[in-house]
């Protein structure tokens, strides 16, 4: 029980500052870049979630801070495809984290696992914006 | 003296000096959006509150010792479905992993294995209200779902292309 605890706390120490941050960050590019969203994001089920993926495969975080942006960015005006493909890439693509997985689990199983990511994480976003038209 | 702190401090911090700039620049605009940052960090907290209890009551019945024996060699088929399981319920950051991981492979787990676990982490008990709330009880199932069944293909691909044992 102490274990868990210490965890759970330590859990809270590491996601709440960068919760807090990206919280703060988006609430100030909202302001600036609130018309910009939906000329960049036009629903092209092809460059939407090129577009998502690409940021998602550079950003390193926990998952849920990537739920916190991509609900943000939806409210904002930005296409689902292109969030979704942002919320699956965050977790499976890891750019910044390649070197330290390929140190641990070999240059050729992080270059096929990361390429294999990054393709699928597209056509999830695709799937799933294409289950939403019928749903 | 900024050294000492970890990043995720720095990044805070960086995120305070930046409002700061901004409301020397352009006060009025400022101040709405720190109004709509405290508006979107009050919403979230009840969810995040509900968050970290979840995390809490599964660290209590998960040891790592449980993905070591049921992830090791020998696993089998019961390998997969405890492969799906762990990722599910282990909520540290990636990072944290690959040591971990490595050490694993290097007592029998295959890539096949490693891969489903790695992939299926968007799946996460813990994190599963605050995707609901943000995108909804139905993008959450159909999302979870597709991740569940994608991870589970990357494991077959990963053998396919990688190998077991590479």
């Amino acid at each position: 029980m102490k274990d868990a605890a210490q965890r759970t706390i330590k859990n809270i120490e590491t996601s709440i500052p960068i919760l807090v941050g990206i919280l703060m960050l988006l609430s100030l590019l909202e302001l600036i870049f609130d018309q910009y969203y939906t000329k960049i994001f036009t629903g092209n089920w092809l460059f939407d979630p090129l577009i998502g993926t690409i940021v998602g495969s550079i950003s390193v975080g926990v998952p849920v801070a990537s739920y916190v942006i991509g609900g943000q960015l939806l409210e904002q005006g930005v296409t689902l495809l292109a969030v979704t493909a942002f919320v699956f890439s965050w977790t499976t693509v890891g750019v910044m984290l390649m070197p330290l997985e390929a140190k641990s689990l070999g240059k050729k199983f992080t270059l096929v696992r990361n390429g294999l990511n990054f393709t699928f994480s597209i056509v999830i976003a695709m799937c799933l914006s294409f289950v939403f038209k019928f749903l | 003296m900024l050294s000492r702190f970890p990043l995720r401090i720095k990044f805070f911090l960086l995120m305070c000096l930046l409002y700061v700039v901004a409301f020397i620049v352009t006060p009025q605009k400022t101040m709405t959006a720190f109004g709509n940052f405290v508006q979107a960090f009050v919403q979230m907290l009840p969810v995040l509150i509900l968050v970290f209890l979840v995390m809490f009551v599964g660290y209590i019945f998960l040891k790592p010792e449980m993905i070591h024996r049921y992830l090791g060699e020998d696993s089998g088929k019961r390998g997969w479905f405890a492969a799906c399981v762990a990722s599910i319920f282990f909520s540290g950051p990636t990072y944290i992993l690959f040591p971990y991981l490595k050490e694993l492979k290097a007592q029998g787990m295959k890539n096949s294995l490693i891969a489903v676990f790695l992939n299926n982490r968007n799946v996460q008990p813990a994190f599963v209200p605050v995707m609901i709330y943000y995108f909804g009880l139905r993008f959450a199932v159909v999302f979870c779902l597709l991740v569940l069944g994608y991870a589970l293909l990357s494991g077959l691909l990963i053998r396919h292309f990688v190998g077991e044992e590479a």
